[in-house]
Formats: C-alpha cells, structure tokens, sequence
C-alpha cells in the first residue's frame, strides 16, 4: 500500500514539474505588456517603458522562469505586492465553496443515481435522467442570477452575497454560500448521478448481488452493503476530474456572487497580463487537482481491492 | 456505458436469427425505440433550423427596432424582443446555426486526437504511456477558463479559436477514456495473432483494434457533445465567442442575462430551453443508441 | 427679481478686467447663468462673490444640477455607509492609477488643489483658496490653505504641493498625469513662490489650465514631499476628511473621519467599501440590501434600479462619450464625403433611447457639448438622413455602397450594442460593416501599428469625462496627437486648436470652438453618437452624496439615516 502511494506521489509531482513548464510557456506566450495594462491604453508610452522596465519583463526568458520557480508564488505585477497573502485566502474560499457544494453534490447526486438504477426503465429513472441533462446546459450566471433575484432580492430568504461579514460564525457563512452552490449543483449533478446509476446497475447486475437477493437478503440490505460501494467508485472519479472545474473554474459565480475566489483571481490575472499571478495561480488549481486526484486514487483502491493489489505486483 | 431508459422489447420478431446484418438490427431497434425517435425529431428540427433558418423565420434576426425594445412575448413576437427591438423568435431559430456546427466539431477534433492518443498509450504502455500520460494530466489540470483566455489573448476571437480550445480541452479525457478500452483489447488473441502475422503497430492499432474501440468512442462523442454546449457558453462569457450581431444563442444569453433583474426574463428563457432541448435529444439519441449496439 | 444696479456697480469695482468682462457677457445675455459661474470660478472669484452678483443680476441661486440630488431624508450623524465600487485593477499607487476603481480610492483621502464640481458645475477652491493667470496665461499662481495638515498631522505647505507635480509631469516617471502634463507643464515649471505659494510656468499659455491640478486629473492629489508612490497604499496619506483604516487587494477598503482635517467632521462613523468586478452583482446587491450606494454605472443593464422608483439616482452631465474614427488616409475614407455619409446615417436620438435608456445627450460630430460652455451652440445638429447619406457616396464615386468595411471594437459597457446600431443603420445606405469586437486589452493593444483601436479602418472606443475638451481636441485630432486613430492631419484644425488652447476669455475659445466645430461638421474624421450621463444610484435613506461625472465620490456631507 505505502508503495503504491509513494509511487503516485512520484508522478504527481513530476507532472506538477510539468504543468509549471507549460504555464510558464503559456505567460511568455501571452502579449505581455503589463506596465500598458497597469497604466492603461491611454499613458504615455514612455510612462509605460518605464514601467516595464521596473517589473522585469525585458529580462532572458530562462532567469525569468528560475527568479519565478526560486521565489515563487512571487509578486503580481497589477498588485505591486505578493501573491502569498492574495492567493492563499483566495483559495481558502474556493475551496470551502467547492467542497461545500460537493457535501450537497455527491449525496443527491448518489441517490438520484441509485433510485435511477433501481427504477431502469420506469418514469422516474427517465425524469432523472432528462432533468439533469437540462440542468447541465443552464449556464451559472443564468441560474445564478435568477436565483438571486428570486430568493435574495423578491423573497429576501437569502443574501446576494457570498462573502459573509467578517468574524461570522461558521454557520452564518454557510448561510451565505447556500445560494452560490445550487448552480454548481446544477451543472455536477447529471453527471454524478449518472455514473452513480451505472455503477449500482452493474453492481445489481453482479453475482454477488444476485446471489444475496437469491438468499432472500431485502432488496435495501443488497443496495447498501453490495450496490453502495460499487455507485461510489465512478463517483469518485467523476469528482476528481472535475475538481479543475470547481475551485479552478468558478470565476462566473465568484463574480456574480462576489466572493473572491481563486477562480476571479485567475481571470483577471488572464484579462491584466499579470503574468506572474497567473501562472501562481494554474499552478496551485493544478496542485490541488493532483492531491485530490492523488486521495480518489487511494479511495478507489481503497474500495476496490483488486486494484491495489494488481498495483503492488 | 448503460443508458438511462431500459426498452422492453415487445417484437420478439425483431431478434429472430437469421436475420441480415447487426446494422440493420441496430436500425431497427432504433426505430422502435420512442427515446430515439423523440430525440431525433427535435434534433432533426433544429437542423433544419439551421440549415433553413433564414427562411423560417418571422423577421430578420438583426433587423432593430430602436422604439420597440425589451418588448415582452405578444403575438406580434411571440418570443418578445431583445434590447434592440429584434425578434427573439428569429433570433432562436437562426441562433441554432453556429452551436449545430462548432460544438460537434469540436467534439470530433477532441475525439480524434484523443483516439490517436488512447491508443499510442493503451498499446505501448511502459515509457510511451507514461511521458504522455503526465501530458495528459498536466493538461487535464488546466481550468477552461484560463486556457480560453490565453487562446483569446493570442489567437484572437473567431469560430476557429473556440473549436480548437474546446477540441483540445477534450483530447485528455477521451484519451483516458481510450486508452482504458484499448487496454482491455489488447490483451485478446485477435491481436496476438496479429502480431504473430509480423503486421506492424500503427495497422494493429487502426485496423484492428481501433473498429472494436468504437462503441465507447461513440459513447464518449455523445456525452462530451453536450459539455462542448456547455464549454461554448463558458467561453462565451469570456469573451470568445462568435461575432456579433449573431443570433447564436450563447452569444444572446450572454448580452441578455444581465437585464433579467430588470423583468426581462424571454431574452434569455427561450435561448436557455432551446439549448437544453438539443442537449437532452442528443442525449435521448445516444442513449438508444448505445442501448441498441449492446443487444 | 430685477436686476440690481447699484449693486452690481457696488460688486464690479475692485475686479479685474477678465472678471468685468464676464459680468459685461452674464448681463447682455450673451453667457448663461451656468456658464458664468463655470468661468468664473476658474479664474479664481469666489463663491459667494459669484452667488452675489447673480443675485444682483435677478436670476435665483439655486442648483441646476439634474436628478435627485436633494435628499428628502433627515440629516443624521453616525452610522457606516457601504459603497458598491469597481475593482481597483492594479495597485493605488497615486502616480499610476488609470482606472476608475483606482482614482475612487484616491479621493477618498487625498485632497486636489481644486474641485471641479459637477453637481454646482463650478470649480471651487479645495487645498488651494485662490489661483490667477498672469497676463496671457502662461504663468499661473496659486495662493494655498493655510492651516491644513495631512491625516498623521503633519502640516502641509508649497513644499508638498510642489514636490506633487514635479513627480506627476517629470517623463522619466511612469506617471499617468503625463498624458495632460506633456507638452504643457514640466517639473522645471513648478516653483515655489513662499510657503504658501506656487506658481506654474507654463509651456505655451493655456487658458484651461487650472482643470489641469483640479479633481479632474484625478492622479493629482497632494501629497507630503518625498512620499514614495509605490507604497502610497499602505498608508493612503492625505489631507482629506477620512483617512485609511484598511485596505484588502480585490476585496475591499475602509474609512474613518480623520481627526485632523481642515473642515468639517464628516457626519458617517465610517465609510465601507465593497469591490465588484462586474456590474451586474452591484446592482443586485442594491437592490439585496448588501450596499447602500453605487458609486458609480451605466444605463447599460441598470433597467431594474432605473425604473424603479425605490433608488434615488443622481445624475450628472458628463462629457464621457464614444469615438467612431474612420482612417482618412485609406480608402474608402480618404473622401470626407464618405465620411459624411457614414455620420449621416446614425439614429441618434433612437440610440440614446435604447442604449442609455434616455440619460445621455444627442452629440454632434465633434467634440464640443453641453458639458463645456466654450461651445458654440450655433451650429446646427447633425441627423439621420439616409438619402443624403446615399447622394454622398454616389457623389464620391460609390453609387453601389462600400464594404465590407471592418469596425474593430471593445466589450465595454454599451459599446457592442453601439457598433451594432451603427452596423444596421450604415447598411440602410448601402454601408457594409463586418464588426470586430474583442476584450479591451486586445483592443487597445500597445501602440500604432499593434492596435485594433489605432489601426482599424473604422474603430469604435470610449473615452471618459474630462472638465474641459483640450485632450478630446489634441490627442485623437491633431496631426501629432498620439491617439490619432482616425489620421486626420488638417494644418487649418491643428492652428485652430492651438489658438483655442491659448485662449483666457470664453468669448474667444467660443469663436475658435465655432470654426473647430463647422471644419470638423466638414471633415468628419471621427463620428460622436452620444455624450453619456454619470450615474449614482443608492436607497433613500443616504444623502449628502457628492460624485462627479469622473467615477470620483465625496463622502464629506454624506450621511445614511436609518
């Protein structure tokens, strides 16, 4: 077990080495004028040379990536100031959203595809089916903006906002982030639901299942002890891959919503040419999406015995 | 892949041995399957929106009307008017032309470069597997978002552009998705005897394994078509989209949304509906598709 | 009220020539009420001298500003008010701000020598109580508050002020007050005279000048001599009536009345504010409660508080308006009859009614409008004229139309639903447009050459509030201008301009205006669809708001009852 881990661990980081490789390319490949877009289009252009100069871009591209590599996350170019204390909270919201839209996401989604599956074929499997189909396509800040004139400004159950006052209790800020999560329900939900309703139709399909049914075991016991752990094994997945999307791709709800995420971050790193505060910023998603998928790894094999021990040959 | 709808079969006939072909069998099954001819007909009418549009619709789509603006559903429009005083209804209708064309190409391109890949690294494993496979992930770590912005930074904004991002972003998934069939088939003694035979690897992979991968490759092509939908609209909000004044419904839900707290809610309702009808008779489709192949 | 005589002799002795020669215009009619306080206040006379003579002139004394500014809420004291407002994009760094995030956060404690009131529409004396040209206008003198000190109490003098604009006109800085300094004002030009004194020679005279140090460029707060820009944020030093008390990157800042101001105390306990970076979740947080005030939007979405009696809505005459430019030195604008056509294809009255839901005013095709009084209202406006529109093109040898012409443009604001209006109404006359809009910093890219918005054959940009059409007249106009995008080089327009910058009197800029306005009417280099009002909106329960058409907001006199 501690070498299969260990071995993941050893990938992961090489890849991580990569990404870095590659984000840093993708910054030099970007027009990068940022003293023009810290002065604006209409500075003088000495002004802006001038600029330029002071931040360093004219310097060879290999000193560049090592100055950024050895002092990362280093400093922003808009911000004139480091990224550390910037990106950190940053991405403590990030991750407090996502994760609190998965603590909704993955239960609903693992029901609806286990009634789905226990239901093949009658209407309810086929409502599931279509209803998170549709939810999927409806845009965040579509369903985001609908839900906050409803629920926040018509009805006034909810805040407009995400960012809670400071110093609120725990659960006042999950008040808060109630409303931003449900359009990222939305979008996850059809997928997790689907994988769920495969993996328990193959599962119920099985013979183990079919063995304890035969026994007389209630259908409930089967579906819990046998078919349960079978739906969450491409959940698992399904929620590693998509971790890139939710703390990294947020930036439509982070803006509506006004929660400063680390998703907004990254936008407007992307629109400013702030070069360094990009690359700090796909960077870490990146990290994160390799610890997450690193831990569903563990998981998957964790549930799946057979993995491990085909890995560990 | 299972579908989501199971269909009794009521003609025992249609299983009867003996007859003609498996394709054949596969159309017919097709063709009794309502999800499938549900599906296919919405899908069918917004090709022929597509295709027809112009001519279908009420008024031109970009014809303005400056006093008119932000007019609500009535007869005279029946899907109200947007910010200029054009016809949403026109609009809808013209609108299905950009998406029924960038979203399933970039999806193919995805699903291409993303075969190839599955198979370089289902057959080779080892070293071969394992450089691309950290390509792989490395990429598959790059939020859409940011990769978008960067192709509109540097490729600027046109059809293309959004093609080649989205066809892109999609070749790790595919490819992992490949790559975990190919596995399996390479194991099986069609290919051993292959090899045996002396033919070389890039015949094995195409020729022979490649025709057995097909089906979740199809698979795989169905179910990203809908998240291509999705990525367009993403995309679309940053700012790489389609030229306007084109009627695409990405392009109009992402100029309209901003006025629905304003009471304006049909400028973005109808575009919202029509996206999501296509989206779910793609997947109707694909569903009774794959149901169809498995029998 | 009729006219006062004894009184108005009484006020005219003891006045300078230039201050007669306006009251001699305000009495013959010839310069309106508003404009006589505009041109007096800029040369120095003081308010209650001009409230004065108005009286004795018979006309009454109230404000003409627009909108709601009076407030109909009871004044209290305490309370903190919370503020919607854009993002600052980069660092506050005094020197280099350019976005309107940015230049809010600078007036929120620093103070600027004078201020140009969009709500009086007058300039009046902030840190410096009175300023007067010498006799052509190339020197002028500036006479400072006394007893003023900076929030950590040190007490500001000429040294402050002087070392201020060294920094902000020397071009070995990277300083954004550069693009109005250049050419006009250079370190070696600012002295200081005594310890409450400075003088500013000037390059050429300019009789606008005083807009140059007023809240108008908005980089020119004062601050204590041998401040370092670059770290201006941490401490957001300044003379002004709150001082700093935080201030979150992306998030947010906040205020509270500093204890050594030279006026009033605030009545607020403290100000918040609060960063968006769109404006869609403004507006939704006005209307959630989450913010009291929206420091400052466009019409372009706004419909839910604009046609909602709940907000108050202050609204101000800005000169912010849009530039369609047209490459006069490719065809097939090389004919400024083409040009011409083009221009008279535009609705302009439909476009101000649906795109700025009616808060804008019509412009004509230059840059002179309501906000300036130096415009010569004589020449007739300029309308939609399809048949003239097509007799122009066939006449310059087009009788079939032209295009496909590309338009490159941003996404700002209203501007995309702009260049579709002009695209739909150009194509009533045969005029062709293929629309090319990307993300503002594409759009701008760096310089002529590398730029969608220098380069393109037609290129549609914003350009923001100004207290006076120098930079709007030079820069995108003369053959020099490096904002030239149209590439209109005209020696006539180049002289004229040069002539109107110099001039001191109204009378005069007025006559030059009229020549600059009937050439430009000719030429048509560029084409102005609309000027757009500023807009504050917030709840009824917050007055005493001060905004000005720049995205700036003086929260001195605002107060929030419950």
């Amino acid at each position: 077990m501690v070498r299969f881990i260990l071995k993941r661990l050893g990938l992961a980081l090489i890849t991580l080495w990569l990404l870095s490789v590659i984000v840093f390319l993708l910054g030099q490949v970007l027009p990068a004028d940022p003293g023009r877009s810290i002065l604006g289009p209409l500075a003088a252009p000495s002004a802006v040379h001038v600029l330029d100069h002071q931040l360093g871009v004219d310097k060879p591209v290999l000193t560049q990536y090592w100055n950024w590599i050895s002092n990362f996350p280093g400093t922003s170019y808009q911000y004139q100031a480091p990224i550390g204390p910037i990106l950190g909270p940053a991405l403590l919201r990030s991750l407090k959203l996502g994760i609190f839209a998965l603590i909704i996401l993955v239960p609903l989604g693992i029901i609806g595809g286990v009634v789905s599956a226990l239901n093949a074929g009658k209407p309810i499997d086929r409502t599931i089916g279509i209803v998170g189909q549709s939810m999927l396509t409806v845009p965040e800040f579509v369903s985001g903006i609908v839900l906050i004139v409803v629920f926040a400004v018509e009805l006034g159950w909810l805040p407009v906002t995400a960012t809670a006052p400071s110093g609120s209790s725990f659960l006042t800020q999950l008040k808060y982030l109630i409303l931003p999560v449900i359009p990222l329900v939305m979008v996850l939900f059809g997928y997790i639901s689907r994988m769920a309703r495969v993996g328990t139709v193959e599962a119920l399909d099985s013979d183990y299942a079919r063995t304890a049914t035969l026994k007389g075991l209630p259908r409930g016991v089967v579906v819990r002890r046998h078919a349960l752990r079978n739906s969450l094994l491409p959940t698992i997945t399904v929620i590693a891959t998509q971790t890139g999307y939710l703390i990294g791709g947020l930036v439509v709800v982070e803006v509506l919503f006004r929660y400063n995420g680390i998703g907004e971050l990254t936008f407007n790193a992307s629109t400013q040419h702030d070069i360094p505060m990009l690359e700090a910023c796909v960077l870490t998603i990146g990290a994160v999406y390799m610890l997450v998928t690193l831990v569903a790894d563990i998981g998957y094999s964790l549930l799946n015995p057979r993995i491990r021990l085909k890995a560990a040959e | 892949m299972s579908s989501i709808v199971d269909i009794p079969v009521e003609d025992a006939g249609a299983l009867q041995a003996g007859r003609s072909g498996v394709r054949q069998e596969v159309f017919r099954q097709l063709l009794r399957s309502p999800t499938f001819i549900v599906g296919a007909i919405v899908l069918a009418i917004w090709i022929i929106c597509a295709i027809f549009g112009p001519a279908l619709a009420p008024h031109s789509p970009y014809a303005q009307n400056l006093e008119g603006i932000n007019k609500a559903p009535s007869s005279a429009h029946l899907f109200g008017t947007d910010q200029l005083g054009r016809d949403m209804l026109s609009r809808v209708i013209v609108g299905s032309r950009d998406i029924l064309i960038i979203a399933p190409l970039a999806t193919l391109l995805g699903t291409v470069l993303g075969t190839v890949i599955g198979l370089l690294m289902g057959y080779f494993r080892g070293f071969v597997d394992d450089v691309l496979g950290r390509f792989v992930e490395a990429f598959l770590a790059i939020p859409l978002i940011v990769a978008g912005m960067i192709a509109l930074s540097t490729l600027g904004r046109s059809n293309l552009v959004i093609i080649i991002v989205i066809g892109l972003l999609f070749t790790p998934l595919i490819a992992r998705t490949v790559r975990a069939a190919v596995l399996l088939e390479r194991e099986l003694d069609y290919v051993a005897a292959a090899r045996l035979r002396g033919e070389r690897a890039p015949y094995i992979m195409f020729v022979e394994i490649l025709p057995n991968v097909f089906a979740p490759i199809m698979v795989e092509f169905t179910v990203r078509l809908a998240y291509a939908i999705f990525a367009v609209l993403t995309l679309t909000y940053l700012g790489l989209a389609v030229q306007p004044p084109s009627p695409d419904w990405a392009v109009d839900i992402q100029a309209n949304y901003g006025v629905v707290p304003a009471g304006y809610w049909w400028e973005v309702l109808f575009d919202a509906l029509a996206i999501a009808t296509l989206v779910v008779s793609i997947s109707l489709i694909s569903d009774a598709v794959q149901k169809a192949l498995e029998e | 009220m009729s006219r006062d005589n004894r009184e108005l002799d009484r006020l005219r002795s003891g006045r300078t020539e230039l201050e007669n020669h306006y009251i001699d215009e305000l009495v013959s009619g010839s310069l309106s009420r508003r404009d006589f306080l505009r041109r007096g206040s800029m040369i120095g006379m003081s308010a209650p001298l001009l409230g004065a003579i108005l009286a004795a002139c018979g006309s009454s004394s109230k404000s003409t500003a627009s909108g709601t500014g009076t407030s109909s809420a009871p004044v209290t004291r305490g309370g903190t008010l919370r503020v919607a407002a854009v993002t600052p994009a980069a660092a506050i760094n005094p020197l280099t701000i350019s976005d309107a995030g940015g230049l809010l956060m600078l007036n929120q404690t620093g103070e600027f020598l004078i201020f140009d009131s969009n709500l009086k529409l007058e300039l009046q004396p902030m840190l410096a109580l009175s300023w007067s040209p010498n006799a052509d206008g190339s020197v002028w003198t500036f006479k400072l508050r006394p007893n003023v000190k900076f929030s950590n109490g040190a007490a500001m003098t000429a040294d402050d002020v002087v070392y201020t604009f060294k920094q902000l006109s020397d071009p070995k800085n990277a300083s954004n007050a550069l693009s109005a300094f250049l050419g006009v004002l250079t370190p070696a030009g600012v002295q200081k005279v005594d310890s409450m004194t400075v003088a500013f020679h000037l390059e050429a005279p300019n009789g606008n000048f005083p807009y140059l140090v007023s809240s108008d460029n908005y980089n020119a707060i004062i601050v204590p001599a041998n401040t370092d820009f670059s770290k201006w944020q941490t401490t957001f030093i300044g003379t002004g009536a709150f001082k700093m008390a935080g201030y979150t990157t992306n998030v947010g800042a906040n205020f509270v009345p500093n204890v050594n101001y030279w006026g009033t105390k605030p009545l607020l306990d403290s100000t918040s504010f609060k960063f968006y970076s769109s404006q869609a979740p403004m507006i939704l947080a006005l209307q959630g409660n989450d913010v009291d005030v929206i420091a400052q939007f466009t019409p372009a979405g706004a419909a839910a508080i604009l046609n909602s009696p709940s907000y108050k809505i202050i609204k101000l005459k800005s000169a912010n308006h849009r530039e369609l430019s047209m490459r006069n030195d490719q065809a097939p604008f090389t004919d400024p009859r083409v040009r011409q056509a083009v221009a008279y294809t535009l609705d302009r009255p439909g476009a101000v009614a649906a795109l700025l839901s009616g808060d804008g005013t019509v412009a004509n095709d230059y840059p002179f409008g309501p906000r300036y009084p130096s415009t010569d209202t004589s020449v007739p406006q300029r309308t939609q004229n399809i048949s003239m529109a097509k007799q122009l093109l066939a006449a310059a040898g087009h009788p079939n139309g032209i295009g496909p012409i590309t338009m490159n443009s941003e996404i700002y604001q209203e501007i995309p639903q702009l260049a579709q209006v002009i695209q739909q109404d150009a194509a009533k006359a045969g005029i062709t447009i293929k629309l090319n809009i990307t993300n503002q910093t594409l759009y701008y890219g760096k310089t002529f050459g590398s730029s969608p918005w220098l380069d393109g054959t037609m290129s549609l940009v914003d350009y923001g509030d100004r207290g006076a059409p120098n930079v709007y007249l030079t820069a995108p106009l003369t053959s020099a201008g490096k904002w030239n995008a149209a590439r209109f080089r005209n020696k006539t327009y180049d002289s004229l301009v040069k002539q109107y910058v110099a001039a001191l009197d109204l009378q005069a800029q007025k006559q030059v205006a009229g020549k600059i306005e009937n050439l430009l009417l000719q030429e048509t280099p560029i084409v102005y669809p609309y000027w757009i009002d500023g807009l504050t909106a917030s709840t009824p329960n917050v007055g005493g708001l001060n905004p000005t058409s720049i995205a700036q907001l003086y929260l001195n006199n605002a107060y929030k009852s419950a």
